[in-house]
């Protein structure tokens, strides 16, 4: 019966929270979307709680030359079904592909109508880009608690980043880590076990 | 009209107007309080007090609900103004007027406290229920809460020999006695990986999961029935006692399709909760409140006695096969075609029983573990299947032999629900209404199930509870019991709001060690998406190849069934319907069934 008490606990500690399970629709309800948020120990509104890493701080401020470059990200078209690619200038930085990645957890230009496919709160921990052409980037648990689920949100999730990542010519392949640990999964759907390779069946195509 | 049925009428029409938001006299201090609509096991629950929303936004309901009709064992202390409230061995305590509670025997504090009003004890559903092991579910669409505590009695068989029964749920409990093989327990509770169980002999005690497998069940438990769930009316013709609404389904939140005005005459095909589902004589359908019509007495019923079938069933003389797929809630089956033999079992919506005979309104149906029965014609409807959609007709068991079903290994994986680190349950996506895909896929899976075994397959489900195996170890379940099929169940979700629909993934890249299933895969994604749609309307949001992990890891052809988007407010209020959810099993199972047809033709 440990498993049920367990449950039966964290059921009182969401009642404390004021997770309101049980509601009328008096606007109350709106905070289940974000159960794994309270589970977690967190707010429900989607912060920035862990502050970005040394090295990670303004890409502007490092090793920046003056020049831009133009990348190109990866987000969720309007229904979101699809990654649709947008280019972007940004400073010509040591370490492209951090600031790229940075990038896209900022989420899509504003009035472009894309859809962010970053959970709020992930910050990305490392980045390392082997010469064989395998990127290993480590999240923080964030990409995993935040998570709205869903295999079509994963899908975009992961592919957002792996595609992203294999549009420059040095990465082939990437492998995800979470806290510096290999995970199954994000969501519960697509395996991220081993190494992933970019995906362009979930490109829009323009028409 | 009995006495009885008019007493039961009194009562509903009485919180029908509660419920639609009419004061009554007596009911004064819960004015201005929002009411709620209970349901229990998918019908509608009905109490001399209105359930209510209090001010901390939980749902109060009295007490003598709690116990009498959720089947609970409270006990009241008046000096010390607390309740016990008891299910088997799961206890909570609470006190009037007070936040502390025990669940247990730990302290826990709620959010918020019974209270007394009218003199009747009121009391938090959520926290009472859910911590006696129901589930509890919200639907902010029409106000209703859904209960789920229908004892589903799990029959499982042991895989191997020398199994320890333990006090607890882990091998550190002292063994109470070891287990033969093959030895038939049933299932009371589960903790992580371990069961509680029952021996034939009556002992209990805790075996490990991983040692069991589900033993066929031929029907629920006739004893399985909750109290003041009704079973669906037996009779046949009926009539409006006054202007009642034909509503387009089981509940006043419906649409009205039309105005009956009062004597209107209709046939009854089918039935769920107190309501009807009616014909009318210009072959409108729709549904009515019971307890707005009366019996049609008709002549006297046939009182010969039944003729027999032959032993063969219609299926061998090149006849087209019949199935009586199961309208109503729960049916009664009987030893003959008349309400006046007695029961042989009771079967529930979404069934398929194979028809092997005829008299008058009655069809003679084929069970599970050969057993027949009559059942109702007008609470089933039947549908002929296509040669083309059945088995060789190989098979050795006469009835089995018609579904290509029978004998089939299919393990069911119901998405989410693993134990995560830090000890939570992966509630998968969680709707704007509060819908847990965890639960919803749960429901569906267990309909899926209860479906299958009706057909003749042997079913193995990934997890009943939460579940600490990985999604590897999902898949070597199915990998280890030599599976047919492995179908995942799910509910999808987008950060759009806006996207809907039914989607199926299967995985067999060329160049993988699976491709040499690609084609059989394919299959199988396609004809349970065609058949998902079909069953429950939605778009038809086509099928996919994804590299999910239970479809790398299974070694047997698999897909991962999306039945609908829990992110969408109108598909989350359609998952919360059971209806919708029996819907979705249906269509997975026919899926399942043409896939095993068109792999037995070649
Ligand atoms: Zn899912």
């Amino acid at each position: 019966m440990r498993g049920r008490k367990n449950i039966s606990l964290l059921l009182a500690v969401a009642l404390l929270l004021g997770v309101a399970l049980s509601t009328s629709g008096c606007g109350v309800t709106k905070s289940l979307t974000s159960l794994k948020d309270r589970f977690a120990g967190k707010d429900s509104t989607p912060v920035v709680e862990v502050p970005p890493p040394e090295n990670q701080l303004p890409v502007s401020h490092q090793g920046f030359s003056g020049e831009t470059i133009k990348v190109t990200l990866y987000f969720a078209d309007s229904t979101g079904s699809y990654l649709v690619p947008e280019e972007r200038n940004i400073p010509k930085v040591v370490g492209l592909a951090r600031a790229t990645i940075q990038e896209l957890i900022n989420g899509p230009m504003p009035g472009s109508g894309l859809l962010p496919t970053i959970p709020a709160g992930v910050v990305l921990k490392d980045i390392n880009i082997k010469p064989d052409g395998l990127a290993i980037v480590d999240f923080n648990k964030q990409l995993m608690l935040n998570h709205p689920g869903g295999s079509t949100a994963e899908k975009l999730t992961v592919y957002s980043i792996v595609n992203t990542l294999t549009k420059f010519p040095t990465v082939d392949r990437v492998q995800f880590l979470v806290e510096g640990q290999y995970v199954k999964t994000i969501a519960g759907h697509v395996d991220v076990s081993t190494v992933m390779g970019r995906n362009e069946s979930l490109i829009k195509r323009a028409n | 009209m009995t006495g009885k049925l008019r007493q039961k009428t009194t009562a509903i029409l009485l919180s029908v107007f509660l419920l639609t938001g009419a004061v009554m006299p007596g009911a004064m201090a819960l004015e201005g309080r929002p009411l709620v609509q209970l349901r229990l096991n998918g019908s509608i629950l009905v109490g001399d007090t209105p359930a209510y929303i209090d001010s901390n936004n939980r749902t109060m309901v009295p007490i003598r609900l709690v116990g009498e009709s959720l089947g609970n064992v409270v006990d009241w202390n008046e000096q010390a103004r607390t309740v016990r409230i008891s299910r088997g061995d799961q206890v909570v305590g609470l006190t009037i007027n007070s936040r502390q509670a025990t669940v247990g025997g730990q302290v826990v504090t709620m959010d918020t406290e019974p209270v007394i009003v009218n003199n009747r004890t009121m009391v938090p559903l959520r926290f009472v229920m859910e911590n006696l092991g129901a589930r509890v579910i919200w639907d902010g669409a029409t106000n209703t809460v859904d209960i789920w505590n229908q004892p589903r009695v799990e029959r499982v068989v042991l895989t191997s020999d020398n199994v320890n029964l333990r006090q607890g749920a882990g091998t550190s409990f002292p063994r109470i006695e070891t287990l033969p093989k093959n030895t038939r327990l049933t299932v009371v509770a589960q903790s992580g990986e371990w069961l509680e169980v029952r021996t034939e002999s009556g002992k209990g005690g805790w075996v490990a999961g991983w040692l069991v497998q589900d033993l066929l069940v031929a029907a629920p438990d006739p004893g399985g029935v909750p109290d003041g769930v009704t079973t669906g009316p037996e009779v046949k013709r009926v009539e409006v006692t006054e202007n009642v609404n034909l509503r387009a389904g089981p509940a006043t939140t419906f649409t009205r399709l039309a105005l009956l005005p009062k004597g209107t005459a209709m046939t009854v095909i089918g039935a769920k909760g107190d309501w009807l589902e009616v014909r009318l004589e210009d072959g409108k359908q729709g549904w009515v409140a019971g307890w707005l019509v009366t019996e049609v007495v008709t002549a006297n019923p046939p009182a010969v006695p039944p003729v027999l079938p032959e032993k063969e069933t219609p299926s061998e003389h090149g006849e087209p096969l019949r199935l009586a797929v199961v309208n109503s809630s729960v049916v009664n089956v009987r030893s003959g075609p008349d309400i006046s033999f007695p029961l042989v079992t009771q079967v529930r919506s979404g069934q398929f029983l194979p028809v092997i005979g005829e008299q008058g309104d009655w069809y003679q149906v084929q069970m599970a573990e050969g057993k027949t029965g009559w059942i109702a014609g007008w609470l089933v409807s039947i549908r002929t299947l296509s040669t083309a959609a059945r088995g060789d007709g190989h098979g050795r068991d006469p009835v089995n032999r018609a579904d290509p079903l029978a004998g089939k290994i299919i393990v069911i994986d119901p998405g989410h629900g693993s134990i995560q680190p830090g000890n939570w349950s992966d509630p998968g996506a969680v709707g704007k209404n509060g819908l847990y895909e965890r639960d919803v896929v749960m429901d569906i899976s267990l309909r899926l199930r209860d479906i299958l075994i009706s057909r003749g397959a042997t079913v193995i489900l990934t997890r009943v509870g939460d579940t600490t195996l990985t999604l590897e170890g999902r898949a070597a379940i199915a990998n280890d019991a030599g599976a047919d099929v492995f179908v995942s169940v799910h509910a999808n979700a987008s950060t759009s709001r806006l996207l809907n629909g039914t989607t199926t993934y299967y995985y067999a890249p060329v160049g993988s060690p699976l491709e040499g299933q690609r084609a059989d895969r394919q299959l199988l994604a396609s004809l349970v998406q065609m058949e998902m749609v079909q069953a429950m309307g939605r778009r038809d949001a086509g099928i996919f190849e994804a590299s999910f992990s239970v479809l790398r890891n299974t070694t047997m052809p698999s897909i991962l069934a999306e039945t609908a988007f829990i992110s969408n407010p109108e598909e989350e209020a359609l998952l919360g319907d059971p209806v919708f959810r029996a819907q979705a099993a249906l269509g997975i199972a026919e899926g399942l069934a043409k896939y095993f047809a068109i792999k037995a033709e070649h």
